[in-house]
């Protein structure tokens, strides 16, 4: 009996001992609590799942480690039930680890009751289940995400098993097309009602194709809802593989029926644009920031000379005129740095063939919403003609201007002629007339002979004037005299050797620089007599002192060829005088022996070959006289 | 008037020296005048009235002035004549004598108070003696 007992003491000592390896060694976290749940045993695996070591779990409330927001579970799943001894279930919570991470638990807890079925003791066995549970969420996650995408993306799934005939819609196709899910679906409902006529057979062959070569499919088709309307969707297939053998199709199905709006309405703008761009008259360019050209019409390349293809190798300042690079450039600038978003103005374009062509160009920017220059377009339009007839006007303007200048010019000269008939003509030949009275009424043979004498020397003054007045009209009437080039210099020592002995005489110094035009076409002649005539002038009126310094020079300003004459001579008072020293038969100085015809003959000289000459001068200092000789012709090209 | 006794005193400027010889000879016909004097030129004759401004026997009744004249023409003389004529102790009544038909001359002397007519060479007897003994 006692053999009995010790065996059966050993047989316990080593069931003993073979339990506690089992619970020392166990993966599982096994624990021993008291009905309040204070740990009395911890294996040694609670270190490994959470840092703490056994002994420091010893005595220790478990709800210090649980979750705040488990505890209420553990309480009601497993804590409650196992102290008043009902079966408890398994339950998932977080457990603060060492570090002050939380790791995931599944804990059965187990009541172990006395003789008389108190419960003196819990026991608690847990697994780590953080993995899995991160796992569920983050499937759960995934579930969640790809039903938003599929919602938002109107993406659906399918599948067709040929053999078995049966077909599969996901939740999303439904919505797309507007089926109520509970009917279900089937391959000949989906031919005879959704799909559009005009597209089955696209479909019908790609999902042949699909099942015999097991090729892959994405196609743009049409269907019909529920409701009737007409939605674009995008559907690919897949061969469905079972043991090798193609059984079915499954694939994707997306409404685009949005997108495929927006893209028709794209293309039906860049239809409009592209229509107005190649199709307008006027020249239409797009330029990037760096002044290329991105695009150009015919238009455009015709306006210059180009075809549209050997342009985009080019920037708009290799075809710009030189002169006009700044013109457009500051405006450029401006555009490119947002400155401002227009701009207008005229420039020129050099044509290939080499001649200019103006333009009036209208820029635009075009920015993305960031404000960043997508590229600059330009409306070019051709004013060359306009500019032509601009100038044609401009310059038919200036001829009017020159015509009435001319008219005027004559006027004057009739005016001037009117005069001399009147004062230089009539007074001979009104004396003449009372003479020939006074000779018929002679008593004696003196008076005749005295009034013969006055009639002679009348007839002589007439016939005088007659002639100097012949002779100007002459000059008048053939301003087209020929012309030669001539130096001044070879004309003025000419002219300077006829007065050489009044030179010496009078010891007249004669200073000529023609240094900076010494040469004009001119008639030889009509210079000569200019020459002579002021030269002459100035000896004339020279006065005694100082001694007689005359000058003569050539120089050009404002496009005028101009001769300068300066004298320190008499000078004439133009205050009394000025509008009459060009004038026939006018003197203005006493004891000289002028005749008043040099000056006169001189102004229509000059002005019978359009130029002008003014006189400048002040009494006892001296006479300038201006001549422009000739004027730059302002319509020469 | 008692004029036609007067004896006038004449002061004839115009530098054509024929016309001066032939008006000598009319005005002297006209037996009206006491003293002629000619000037060429409208400076001496400006001259000769400033010097004699304030003695009346010698300023003459009448101005006989042609416009056409070298140095100082008829209208300059004019110009001059206004600056001092207020100044003079008798006013002469002057007449243009020229031989210009031009209708911007006759209406320049018309426009100027002091002249009192404009003659249109040649000038006859009657014309001078009409004027002379204010028959005007």
């Amino acid at each position: 009996m006692e053999e009995r007992q010790d065996q059966e003491k050993i047989k316990l000592d080593q069931n003993q001992d073979l339990y506690r390896v089992l619970i020392e060694t166990s993966r599982e976290l096994i624990c021993l609590h008291d009905p309040e749940g204070i740990y009395l045993y911890v294996n040694p695996i609670i270190e490994t799942l959470t840092g703490f070591k056994p002994e420091e779990m010893l005595g220790r409330n478990p709800y210090d480690f649980i979750h705040p927001d488990d505890r209420d579970r553990i309480l009601t799943n497993s804590h409650n039930p196992a102290k008043e001894g009902r079966p408890t279930v398994a339950t998932q919570y977080r457990f603060l680890k060492k570090n002050g991470d939380y790791i995931w638990f599944e804990t059965l807890t187990q009541p172990i009751k006395n003789k008389e079925g108190e419960v003196t003791y819990l026991n608690t066995t847990s697994r780590d289940v953080t993995d899995q549970v991160r796992l569920t969420e983050s499937l759960q996650q995934e579930k969640k995400f790809s039903s938003i995408m599929a919602e938002l993306a109107k993406v659906g799934a399918w599948e067709s098993n040929i053999e078995a005939g049966s077909l599969y819609w996901s939740s999303e196709i439904y919505k797309i097309l507007e089926r109520d899910p509970s009917l279900g679906i089937d391959r000949d409902t989906v031919y005879n009602k959704y799909s559009y006529s005009e597209d089955i057979e696209k479909l019908r062959e790609n999902n042949l194709r699909v099942y015999q070569k097991g090729e892959t499919y994405s196609v743009e088709h049409r269907m019909v809802t529920e409701t009737g309307r007409v939605i674009w969707v995008r559907t690919q297939g897949k061969p469905a593989y079972s043991e090798g053998r193609i059984v079915g199709v499954y694939g994707a199905m997306q409404d685009i029926t949005l997108s495929k709006l927006v893209e028709e309405e794209i293309r039906l703008s860049e239809k409009k644009f592209s229509e107005a761009f190649h199709s307008s008259g006027n020249g239409i360019i797009l330029l990037d920031k760096n002044g290329h050209f991105l695009e150009l019409n015919q238009s455009f390349a015709k306006m210059i000379g180009y075809e549209p293809d050997e342009l985009l190798f080019k920037s708009f300042q290799d075809v710009t005129y030189p002169e006009d690079l700044n013109t457009g450039a500051e405006a450029f600038r401006k555009i490119i740095d947002g400155e401002r978003d227009s701009a207008q103005f005229a420039k020129r374009y050099i044509h290939k063939k080499g001649h200019i062509v103006w333009v009036f160009i209208t820029g635009v920017a075009v920015r993305k919403d960031s404000g960043e220059l997508m590229f600059i377009v330009s409306q070019i339009q051709d004013i060359s003609r306009k500019r032509i007839l601009e100038n044609i006007l401009r310059e038919k303007n200036a001829r009017l201007r020159s015509v009435g200048t001319h008219l005027k010019e004559r006027i004057a000269q009739l005016e001037e002629f009117n005069q001399i008939v009147s004062h230089n003509m009539r007074s001979p030949i009104g004396n003449i007339s009372t003479l020939v009275k006074f000779l018929e009424e002679a008593e004696t043979e003196e008076e005749r002979v005295e009034y013969m004498d006055y009639l002679k020397t009348t007839s002589d003054q007439l016939l005088t004037t007659l002639n100097e007045i012949v002779e100007v009209i002459k000059i008048r009437q053939s301003p087209k005299v020929v012309s030669e080039e001539i130096l001044f210099e070879s004309v003025f020592s000419r002219v300077k050797a006829m007065f050489l002995g009044q030179i010496l005489e009078c010891e007249a110094e004669i200073i000529a620089d023609f240094s900076k035009s010494p040469s004009i076409i001119y008639p030889p002649v009509y210079l000569e007599s200019i020459f002579l005539n002021l030269l002459s002038n100035s000896l004339k009126y020279r006065s005694e002192s100082p001694h007689p310094v005359i000058r003569f020079k050539t120089y050009w300003s404002s496009g005028n060829h101009i001769l300068e004459v300066q004298d320190n001579g008499l000078g004439i008072d133009l205050n009394k005088h000025g509008d009459q020293i060009f004038k026939l038969h006018k003197r203005f100085h006493r004891n000289t022996d002028g005749r008043g015809l040099g000056l006169f003959m001189t102004k229509n000289q000059i002005e019978s070959l359009g130029g002008e000459i003014h006189v400048e001068s002040t009494p006892g200092q001296g006479t300038k006289f201006i001549i422009l000789l000739s004027k730059a012709n302002e319509f020469a090209i | 008037m008692n004029s036609l006794s007067k004896k006038q005193k004449l002061l004839l400027v115009d530098d054509d020296a024929i016309f001066v010889e032939i008006a000598k000879r009319t005005i002297e016909k006209t037996g009206a005048v006491e003293s002629l004097k000619v000037f060429p030129d409208g400076e001496g004759a400006i001259s000769f009235l400033r010097e004699h401004q304030s003695e009346p026997d010698i300023i003459p009744d009448f101005i006989f002035l042609d416009i056409n004249m070298p140095f100082m023409d008829g209208w300059q003389f004019l110009d001059e004549y206004a600056n001092f004529v207020n100044l003079l102790s008798k006013k002469p009544e002057i007449y243009m004598v020229s031989s210009s038909v031009d209708d911007s001359d006759l209406r320049r002397a018309k426009e100027i108070p002091l002249v009192k007519d404009y003659i249109i060479k040649p000038v006859s007897l009657d014309s001078f003696k009409k004027i002379l003994t204010n028959q005007v």
